[in-house]
């Protein structure tokens, strides 16, 4: 029993990572339509301003409060940035031609934030500096340790945060407008040009929070690739979910995570990837809208 | 029957002008480039197929690294089992075995196509393409959970069959089959697919056969390539059937242009050679080839979304028509 | 000595879309060789019915027979099969190939050779495709679209498309033919044109026409029978004559009288 508890808080500590990830990719989808391959690495490239933020700061062997919201906020700017810069010189101008290339172009965004990530940042891992000293926690049964609880903490502020945001400002309202409806939103004045911007901005700026939290899970290991796998079990959770629904996201992420490791701690872990895109396989096959999602038919 | 003759009569002929080139290649390039060269024969194989399913039927998948890989463990497993018991072949056997090899390895590749095809193909548009690319990883997986084909540490001491003539062989054989399929009756019927499902069904098409039928087809194709692949080096690694060779594949069908076998072609040539040319050039240059690659797809899908060729085709028929285009007009 | 069964039989078809009932308890009944008219206001479930007809949809309840056998629940190739043939009210050629390309494909299940000989590219099949090419020319020449067989389908002309269209459904041998509103968008003289070559047509292909359409003329000029739909329901059948004298059809479609 308590290894059930101990194996659902790491699952949920995981899980929340993906779910900020996911987001991302659901919030994308709902407004464009389109697969962000790039978000991933985009949630990388966020792991790596943290990088030399922290480093800068030498925040490893003195770490406090101020350093580490500065990290946070830097890697959540600059993967916001890079977001952006995507959006503006990539996608934008592919946003009337054919979704196949806008999805290829995602692709090719993706392997030249990989591979140009080497060049620039080097093929090497690296190690993000402690931002605030990781220490365990024992309650009763549970073993805890002060990072999965900032992964856990900094996950539900942000969530919470962009509840708020798509629900109770006008900006929030005019981007579920357009992620109903592009072209009714455009007739009804919404800035549609402004609020994908904004969307790409948010998407990424969570998954550069993602970025230092994935870093946080692997005891600061950092390298190019490191977006690859997470983002794609990210991704099964917003499918999981029902991609374009921000709260299937959370919880589609929630149940990735904590499916991944069960699966981890009760089977030879080299299972674990199998086991997560079966599940992809078999949401989309029985349920393609997701849990959370609404499926629409075409109309002839 | 008089078609029957001629076409065995054109099969000699590739095989005689495949061997003679062979030959050539072998005393003009180094064994290096020779190598690169045989790997593009086999990315055409690959690429022609993929483009049958993802060009003409306009159906995402990005999971043929795992198809490919069902082929290159089949055979590779299979014929250097043979090789253990039977010992070192003759000549003559060796063909028959390479040629079983790549049979097998079609078949295997081809029901697993039916396998992820036959639920996958309801989905469309970015969901098949995530199914498929769910499927390749799969298959990457169990591959690696196998310790008797090596696991993790891939399988060595494959014996070594493919040369250059077979990869110009199984490359023309491919291009010839899928210029045979997309000129035919169900070459139309991928098209309509592609372009209209309600409008194909309408006129009796069954969308769900003809899309099963590609996908297995260029399952099979892509399995093949899998064979002369794992004979090309003797040892398979599994990292090298993750989803990113997936999108390598995407890359080069995309490059040449979505629905060109000349594009296909053409791309999975450039795309295999041009690391190497790129070295040839300047040292570091190759160490950029993805950054490079990667920026070349996005720049191409932004100035020419069709592809470099668009879905053209090159053919010496179609080198008249536009030279007539082009320069007739005043004689006429 | 029973009665031939009706080309096309609807009975007591209802389709509902969630909580939304667009076909409710209606029957159709064609008989062999004429040309029926089904009109109604916007959103009467003409389409719908045309979409259950042709296996888009299946209806909810009800069954629908062609030439007594049942068909409702098939899927749309099938029933394309069985020699029900249509057209779309927003044209649906095939972009990108030709306009021969587009008739000859609609030869799909008549071109007479497999996937083999496709593959292999046999004698068989090259004699096959070179027939099907000349029946469609054939076909195409009836409807003065081969001098402009070799230009992308797409680029012709509107009324050029429509013509297209009917062509590439006969194409698929058909005893039965859905026109979902022919006449859209076409001027005068070419719904004119239009109404001559569909009773040409019908003659030609010994076929049974079922029509909807919103322009009046065409569907009084060469309706046969008219059933008149609103609101998913049958509200008057008869000629022309009798539909048009009828109060129930006015008020349908002027509203009640104030």
């Amino acid at each position: 029993m308590s290894t059930f508890i101990q194996q659902l808080a790491n699952g949920v500590s995981l899980g929340s990572i993906y779910a900020l990830i996911a987001l991302g990719y659901t919030m994308v989808f709902g407004v464009l339509k389109l697969i962000n391959f790039a978000h991933s690495d985009v949630m990388m490239v966020g792991a790596y301003v943290a990088f030399f933020v922290a480093t800068g700061l030498n925040a490893g062997p003195d770490p406090s409060i101020a350093s580490a919201l500065i990290t946070f906020l830097a890697a959540m700017a600059g993967a916001a940035a890079l977001g952006i810069a995507i959006e503006r010189l990539v996608y934008r101008p592919l946003r009337s031609a054919s979704r196949l290339s806008l999805l290829i172009a995602a692709m090719g965004m993706s392997l030249l934030l990989e591979y140009g990530g080497q060049v620039v940042f080097g093929p090497q891992h690296r190690r993000v500096p402690d931002v605030i000293t990781d220490e365990r926690i024992v309650l009763g049964d549970l073993n805890l340790t002060v990072h999965k609880l900032i992964i856990l903490g900094v996950s539900v502020v942000l969530m919470l945060g962009l509840h708020f945001f798509v629900n109770k400002t006008r900006t929030g309202t005019a981007m579920r407008a357009v992620s109903q409806n592009v072209d009714a939103a455009k007739l009804m004045g919404v800035n549609t040009d402004f609020i994908i911007g904004l969307t790409f901005a948010i998407g990424s700026a969570l998954a550069g929070a993602a970025g230092l939290l994935v870093a946080f899970h692997q005891q600061g290991d950092i390298d190019p690739l490191m977006g690859v796998y997470p983002g794609l079990k990210a991704f099964v959770a917003a499918v999981l979910g029902g991609i374009g629904s921000i709260y299937g996201a959370m919880l589609g992420g929630l149940l990735i995570g904590v499916a991944e490791t069960f699966v981890a701690a009760y089977l030879p872990s080299s299972f674990r990837d199998t086991i997560t895109f079966s599940i992809l396989i078999l949401v989309l096959l029985v349920r393609p809208a997701g849990l959370l999602g609404k499926f629409k038919p075409e109309k002839v | 029957m008089r078609g029957a003759a001629i076409k065995l009569g054109f099969l000699v002929v590739l095989v005689g002008a495949a061997i003679g080139i062979d030959f050539a290649l072998r005393e003009i390039f180094n064994p290096h480039w020779l190598r690169l060269i045989e790997l593009a024969g086999i990315h055409v194989v690959i690429a022609v197929g993929l483009n049958l399913i993802n060009g003409y039927c306009g159906q995402f998948s990005i999971g043929h690294a795992g198809f490919w890989a069902i082929g290159a463990y089949a055979s590779g497993v299979l014929l250097t089992v043979a090789e253990q018991k039977w010992g070192t072949p003759s000549a003559v056997v060796e063909i028959l075995l390479l040629v079983g090899g790549m049979a097998i390895a079609a078949i295997l590749a081809g029901a697993a196509g039916l396998l992820v095809g036959i639920p996958s193909l309801r989905l469309r548009g970015d969901y098949l393409a995530i199914a498929t690319l769910g499927f390749g990883e799969i298959i990457r997986n169990v591959i690696v959970n196998v310790d008797a084909i090596g696991g993790p540490r891939g399988y060595h001491g494959i014996p070594v069959y493919t040369n250059a003539a077979w990869c110009i062989i199984v490359a023309a054989l491919a291009i010839w089959f899928s210029r045979n399929l997309v000129t035919s009756s169900f070459g139309r019927a991928l098209v309509a697919v592609r372009e209209d499902e309600v409008a194909a069904e309408a006129v009796g098409i069954n969308t769900t056969r003809v899309k099963v039928i590609a996908f297995v087809v260029s399952a099979m194709m892509t399995g093949a390539a899998g064979a002369l692949y794992a004979h090309l080096d003797g040892s398979l690694d599994p990292d090298t059937f993750k989803f990113t060779k997936s999108i390598e594949f995407i890359i080069m069908i995309t490059v040449g242009g979505l629905g060109s076998i000349t594009g296909a072609v053409f791309g999975a040539i450039v795309l295999t050679l041009l690391p190497e040319l790129l070295r040839e050039i300047h040292p570091t240059l190759s160490e950029y080839r993805m950054v490079i690659y990667s920026a070349l797809l996005i720049v191409i899908v932004l100035v020419r979304p069709k592809g470099l060729l668009g879905n053209r085709e090159l053919s010496p028929s179609a080198g008249i028509a536009w030279l007539r285009r082009k320069f007739g007009k005043g004689t006429a | 000595m029973t009665k031939a069964a009706p080309h096309l039989a609807v009975d007591n078809c209802t389709m509902r879309f969630g909580g939304i009932v667009a076909v409710k308890d209606f029957s159709m009944t064609l008989e062999t060789g004429e040309i029926f008219a089904l009109i109604g206001p916007n959103g009467a479930g003409k389409t719908t019915v045309f979409n259950m007809v042709t296996g888009v949809y299946t209806p909810t309840s009800g069954q629908i027979r062609f030439r007594g056998e049942a068909i409702s629940g098939k899927r749309p190739n099938k029933i394309a099969a069985h020699g029900v043939a249509r057209t779309f009210q927003n044209i649906r050629l095939i972009p990108g190939i030709t306009v021969l390309e587009n008739v000859v494909l609609a030869y799909h299940l008549h071109t007479g050779y497999g996937f083999a000989g496709a593959l292999f590219q046999s004698d068989h099949a090259r004699a096959c495709e070179r027939d099907v090419r000349e029946k469609a020319m054939a076909l195409l020449a009836l409807f003065a679209l081969d001098k402009i067989a070799a230009e992308p389908a797409t680029s012709l002309p509107y009324g050029s498309q429509r013509r297209l269209e009917i062509a590439r459904a006969l194409a698929l041998g058909p005893t039965l033919l859905l026109l979902d509103e022919p006449a859209a968008g076409m001027n005068p003289q070419e719904a004119i044109d239009l109404m001559r070559l569909i009773r040409f047509v019908r003659e030609k292909f010994s076929l049974t026409v079922l029509l909807v359409e919103h322009n009046m003329k065409v569907v009084m000029g060469i309706g046969e029978r008219i059933q008149v739909m609103d609101h998913g329901e049958t509200i008057s059948l008869g000629s022309p004559d009798e539909v048009r004298r009828d109060a129930k059809v006015i008020e349908a479609y002027l509203g009640k009288p104030v």
